[in-house]
C-alpha cells in the first residue's frame, strides 16, 4: 500500500482492498451470526455475496477472530470425509457484531447526508 | 503419458503428476513458512480436497498441474493469504532459544545456541564434545533435556526470533527463500551414521548380556551354587530376579537397535523402553537385596550353631617338648597355644570339627580334622593349653603362641603356615616356608635366628640381636623375602656378613630397620 499509482482504477482499487477488510470481519460475523458454519460454506456464502477473490485470506482470518475470543468452533461428523471444523459467533463475538452493526449504519447515513 | 506418484493432501490419498506434485509442495511449504499457525495450512488443505472434488478428482483419483494451478489462483498465493494478516506479530525482536534444524548435525541444540548467542558453530561443538569427555557425560544429559525441552525454529516466524531479527513480511520472505538444503543433507548423513553405529552397538550390548546371563547360569549350576546356599529359597529367587533383570537388559538393547534400524521413535516405544528400564532395575536390585539378606541370613545361622567344646588330653602331654600342629584339609585353621600349667583343648567351631592328638614320648601331635559343613565355613578356633614348648612345627595352620617368660624356642613352618608370638622370650629359632609369615612384633624377643624362604614375612619388635639367612638365589617373580624390625641392639647379620644398622634392599632380601609397627 506503500507504492503511488498513476493509474487511477488500480489506485481506488487499493483504496477499496482496505475498505474491504474491515468490512470482510463483519460480514464473516454475520455469516456465522445465525447457525455454526462450515469454513467451504462461508466461503460459498461470501463469494455469492461477492465478497471474496482469494479464498486462502479467509482462513488466517478465522483463526484470528478464533483467537480474539469473536468466534468458537466445534468439530461435527461429515457424510463425506472427515470431519468438518464448524463456527460459530461466542457471546462476545454477539456483541461485537452488534456494535459494528451501529457503526456501519451510522456511516450509511453520513454517506446518505453528503 | 506424464509420470505419476502418490500424495496425501490432509490425508486423503491421490496420484499426483510428479510436477504438479512438485509444485503442491512448494505451496504448501511456503504457506508453512509464511504462518506461524499449523491449523491454517490443515484448514487450506482440507478445502484443497473439497476444491478438487468440484473439480471431478476424487480421492484416489489424478490430479494435473492444471488442477493445481486452479487451486492456487483460487485459494491464492501465501503472500495474499498471510499478506498483512500477522499485525501483532510485526516489527517485534523477540529473541527466543530454538533448535536450528536447518544447520544441525543432531537434534540442533548446538547449533541453535550458536545461532541464539551468534557463535560459531564448529567451535561450540568442538566444545561440547571436550566438556562431555571432562564432565564424563553429563553434558550429554544436558543436551537430551535441551533436546525434549527446547522447541524446534520450525517456521520463519521461529527462525527470525532465534536470531533475533524483527518478524516482518519482507523478513519473512527473505527467510523462506534461504537455501538450506546442503546443510540439512549434511545433517541427515550424519544423523544416519549415528543411528547405524547406535543400532549396531546395540545388537552387541543385547548379545553381551545375553553371553552374560547363560554364562552366569552356566556356573550357577554347575558349581551347585544354588544348592549349596538353598537355606531358605531365597537364593532360587534373587537368581531368577538376576536372570530376569539381565533378560531385561538384552531386552532394552534390543529395543534401542530396533528404534535406530526402522528411525522408530514414537512414544510407545519410549513408553515401552521406561517400563522396561524400571522393570529391570527394581528385579535387579530386589536381587541384590534378596542375596545380601540371604548371605547375611545364612551366616546368622553359621555363627549360631558355633559351638564350644573341651577335649582332654592324654597324661603324658606335660611333658611334651616338640609339638607339630596340623591342619586336616585345606581350609583355614586357627590354633592359639597357650602355656599353662593344666594342659587341655578348648575348641569353637561350627560340628564337624575335632582334634586328633598323638604323643610319642616327649613329641607329640595335634591335627585338627573337619571341613565345616555344606552351609558354609567359619574358621575354627582350637585352644591348646599345654606346657612351655622348645619346638613347634606349624603345617597350614595359623598359630598363635603365648607365654609369659621362657628362654629359647624354635619354630620351623611350611608355605602356608602363619605364626603370631606373644610374651618374653630370650632366644628364638625360626625356619619360614615360601610365603610363610612370623609376627612377632609384640613379644619382648632377646635374639633372633631366622631362616626365611622365597616371600616370607617376618615382623619383630625391638630385639637384641639379629642373624638372618636367605637363600642366596633370588625369587624369580620378585617375590623376596622381607623383615621388619624395630631396632637392634647390635650389628645384624645377614647370610653371614655383619652389616651396619640401618635398611638394607637386595634383589634378594629386604631388610627394613626402625619400622614404628607396634
Amino acid at each position: 500500500m506503500k507504492e503511488y499509482n498513476t493509474n487511477a482504477s488500480e489506485y481506488a482499487e487499493s483504496l477499496a482492498t482496505q475498505l474491504r477488510k474491515g468490512f470482510l470481519v463483519f460480514c464473516v460475523l454475520k455469516v456465522c451470526s445465525h447457525e455454526p458454519k462450515y469454513t467451504s460454506d462461508i466461503i460459498a456464502r461470501l463469494r455469492e455475496a461477492e465478497m471474496v477473490v482469494v479464498e486462502g485470506t479467509i482462513y488466517p482470518l478465522l483463526s484470528r477472530l478464533q483467537r480474539d475470543g469473536l468466534l468458537v468452533h466445534e468439530w461435527q461428523e461429515s457424510m463425506q470425509g472427515p470431519p468438518r471444523k464448524y463456527y460459530r459467533l461466542s457471546d462476545f463475538g454477539h456483541e461485537i457484531m452488534d456494535q459494528l452493526q451501529s457503526r456501519i449504519d451510522e456511516l450509511n447515513q453520513t454517506l446518505e447526508k453528503l | 503419458m506424464k509420470e505419476i506418484t502418490r500424495i496425501h493432501i490432509a490425508k486423503v490419498p491421490y496420484e499426483i503428476e510428479v510436477d504438479a506434485k512438485k509444485e503442491f509442495e512448494q505451496y504448501i511449504d511456503t504457506l508453512e513458512r509464511y504462518t506461524s499457525d499449523d491449523e491454517v495450512v490443515m484448514d487450506i488443505e482440507i478445502r484443497i480436497t473439497e476444491i478438487l472434488e468440484e473439480r471431478g478428482v476424487k480421492p484416489d483419483g489424478v490430479i494435473t498441474k492444471a488442477d493445481i494451478e486452479a487451486i492456487e489462483s483460487q485459494v491464492g498465493s501465501p503472500e495474499e493469504i498471510v499478506g498483512d494478516e500477522t499485525p501483532g506479530q510485526l516489527e517485534v525482536v523477540d529473541k527466543k532459544l530454538y533448535r536450528d534444524l536447518d544447520h544441525s548435525l543432531l537434534g540442533g541444540v548446538i547449533s541453535g545456541l550458536a545461532t541464539y548467542f551468534n557463535l560459531d558453530v564448529v567451535l561450540l561443538r568442538v566444545l561440547f564434545v571436550v566438556l562431555a569427555v571432562i564432565t564424563s557425560g553429563f553434558a550429554l544429559l544436558v543436551y537430551l533435556v535441551m533436546w525434549l525441552m527446547v522447541p524446534a525454529a520450525n517456521t520463519a516466524v521461529d527462525k527470525l526470533r532465534l536470531r533475533g531479527r524483527p518478524v516482518t513480511v519482507q523478513a519473512i520472505r527473505a527467510a523462506s527463500q534461504e537455501d538450506v538444503s546442503s546443510s540439512r543433507r549434511r545433517g541427515a548423513a550424519f544423523r544416519s551414521a549415528l543411528l547405524y553405529i547406535g543400532g549396531v552397538s546395540a545388537v552387541i550390548g543385547a548379545l553381551l548380556s545375553l553371553l552374560a546371563v547363560g554364562g552366569a547360569s552356566i556356573s550357577i549350576f554347575s558349581e551347585g551354587i544354588l544348592e549349596q546356599y538353598g537355606v531358605s529359597g531365597s537364593w532360587t529367587i534373587a537368581y531368577g530376579l538376576a536372570v530376569l533383570s539381565g533378560l531385561l537388559l538384552a531386552v532394552l538393547f534390543s529395543l534401542i537397535a530396533y528404534a535406530c534400524f526402522r528411525l522408530d521413535f514414537t512414544k510407545r516405544l519410549i513408553a515401552v523402553v521406561t517400563v522396561v528400564i524400571i522393570t529391570g532395575m527394581v528385579s535387579f536390585s530386589a536381587a541384590v537385596g534378596i542375596g545380601i539378606f540371604g548371605t547375611w541370613q545364612s551366616q546368622g545361622l553359621l555363627q549360631s550353631s558355633v559351638e564350644t567344646n573341651r577335649f582332654d588330653l592324654p597324661d603324658n602331654f606335660g611333658s611334651v617338648e616338640e609339638l607339630e600342629l596340623a591342619a586336616g584339609a585345606s581350609y583355614p585353621v586357627s590354633i592359639e597355644y597357650i602355656v599353662d600349667k593344666d594342659p587341655r583343648m578348648i575348641l569353637e567351631s561350627i560340628p564337624g570339627f575335632e582334634p586328633a592328638v598323638k604323643v610319642v614320648g616327649s613329641k607329640a601331635e595335634i591335627k585338627l580334622n573337619g571341613s565345616g559343613d555344606s552351609r558354609g565355613y567359619l574358621e575354627p578356633v582350637l585352644k591348646v593349653y599345654g606346657p612351655e614348648l622348645k619346638r613347634v612345627v606349624a603345617r597350614d595352620v595359623t598359630v598363635n603362641y603365648q607365654v609369659k617368660h621362657q628362654d629359647e624356642i624354635d619354630i620351623e613352618f611350611n608355605s602356608d603356615a602363619r605364626a603370631r608370638l606373644s610374651g618374653r622370650i630370650d632366644n628364638l629359632k625360626a625356619i619360614l616356608g615360601e610365603g610363610g609369615s612370623l609376627e612377632a612384633d609384640d613379644a619382648t624377643i632377646g635374639a633372633v635366628e631366622v631362616i626365611q624362604s622365597h616371600g616370607s614375612a617376618v615382623e619383630l619388635g625391638n630385639i637384641r640381636s639379629l642373624t638372618s639367612t636367605h637363600q642366596d638365589a633370588c625369587p624369580s617373580d620378585g617375590n623376596k623375602p622381607t623383615l621388619e624390625v624395630g631396632s637392634i641392639a647390635d650389628e645384624p647379620t645377614v647370610n653371614g656378613k655383619r652389616l651396619p644398622h640401618g635398611s638394607y634392599d637386595t634383589p634378594c632380601f629386604e631388610l627394613i630397620y626402625g619400622s614404628d609397627i607396634d
